[in-house]
């Protein structure tokens, strides 16, 4: 922020700073005014590269050009952050965000019908960071459906140049379980620990790590192969159970975005999980929150440890 | 009865699933899968009215099957459907 002194009154500017990050191997752009939520933001340090033309423009702008128009849908479950998404009269994409269902909002977006180019206004200066970051998310979520990319609620880690990804519910222990495997399995890292992104490329699924992480500061420029998806049952015993290409399917639907507003959307979210059950394992692991159970886990996925 | 909204009817590998998909079904985070005689009955009657006895008819049209059988199983499936939130009346 610089303030010029015009005619004895302060006038002040603001400067606006644009930095370019790749993830998953796509580029996004973000402007918003120099200060200090860019030091807040550590998280997207790791993903910063030159200059480039961006498949996402994100820039924050003191008013947004549209009226807010009626919600086509309110996603408002309790404990979970607030969004609203509406199609303005020419055809671009209106949201709402806020922390929590009972929050006011914090952040009104308008994206291009393509969700190439986002303009967001930061309502609530003390929620910006999580502003951006949610719109980030979810943005990159739409803007990447079509592009055999998807952005996983799962916990990776790995191991010998694989990646697996744990996933389940919220609570159900996935975090856990990745715990297990660092404490317990000898050479296992740590990828992500929310939101990684899976892209598959000439029919291989990479898992890349990605600047959201939920409450891990885990902000890995990292990617490695997909070795398996494992979802977490809580258990009264560890065993692992192999899924069918139907189950695999129902079993990975809920844990990316949910939100498919359009057919094209829903194709690109369609079609990219069908390549990736064709292509990875998928399990069920029943377990405990205990060592055994990364044990049991890794012998399934990774093959047998010798010595350990 | 109809079909509601949002619900999309896909091929998966030789297998069927309808998924909930649009703004109307953000919270809909179920998959149903269907064999080929639901998926065939789902293609004919979604963005229709339809009963328990146009399905039944679109059996017996198509499948070598006797009208109270046809009429049994369409019976059943308009109400695993209906169960599983997929019709309005």
């Amino acid at each position: 922020m610089t303030k010029l002194v015009k005619n004895g009154i302060f006038v002040i500017r603001m400067v606006y700073m644009k930095k370019t990050y790749k993830v998953a191997g796509h580029v996004l752009s973000l402007e918003m005014p120099d200060g200090n939520v860019w030091q807040q933001m550590k998280n997207l340090v790791p993903f910063e590269i030159g200059e480039a033309s961006p498949l996402i423009a994100f820039r924050q702008v003191e008013n947004l050009a549209e009226q807010a128009p009626q919600p086509l849908l309110v996603s408002d479950d309790e404990g979970f952050p607030m969004i609203t998404i509406g199609k303005t009269e020419n055809g671009k994409w209106y949201f709402t965000m806020a922390p929590l269902n009972n929050l006011p909002v914090s952040c009104n977006c308008v994206a291009s019908e393509d969700f190439s180019e986002v303009d967001f206004q930061i309502v609530n200066p003390r929620q910006a960071v999580f502003s951006i970051n949610n719109t980030m998310m979810l943005v990159f979520a739409l803007r990447t459906a079509t592009l055999y990319t998807l952005e996983i609620h799962a916990s990776v880690v790995m191991k010998g140049g694989k990646g697996f990804a744990f996933l389940g519910k919220s609570g159900t222990g996935k975090s856990t379980h990745s715990r297990m495997w660092l404490e317990n399995i000898p050479g296992t890292e740590l990828l992500n620990d929310d939101n990684p992104i899976i892209r598959i490329t000439d029919g291989v699924a990479r898992i890349y790590g990605s600047p959201w992480s939920g409450k891990t500061p885990c902000y890995k420029n990292a990617s490695v192969e997909l070795g398996a998806v494992v979802r977490i049952v809580r258990a009264l015993s560890n065993f692992t159970e192999k899924l069918s290409l139907t189950q695999s399917y129902a079993c990975l639907f809920p844990s990316v975005s949910a939100y498919r507003p359009d057919r094209k959307i829903a194709d690109g979210v369609h079609n990219t999980i069908v390549a990736l059950v064709t292509s990875v394992p998928c399990y069920n692991m029943h377990c405990l929150p205990d060592g055994e159970a990364a044990k049991v886990c890794c012998n399934t996925v990774y093959g047998q440890e010798d010595g350990s | 009865m109809k079909i509601k909204k949002g619900f999309v009817l896909r091929q998966l590998l030789g297998e069927y699933v309808v998924t909930g998909e649009g703004l109307e079904r953000v919270n809909f985070n179920k998959i149903i899968s269907l064999n080929s005689t639901a998926a065939y009955l789902w293609e004919q009657v979604q963005d229709k009215d339809f009963s328990v006895e146009d399905l039944s008819r679109l059996l017996t049209d198509k499948y070598e099957v006797s009208e109270e059988t046809a009429l049994e199983d369409s019976r059943k499936l308009a109400d695993s459907w209906k169960e599983a939130g997929l019709i309005d009346e």
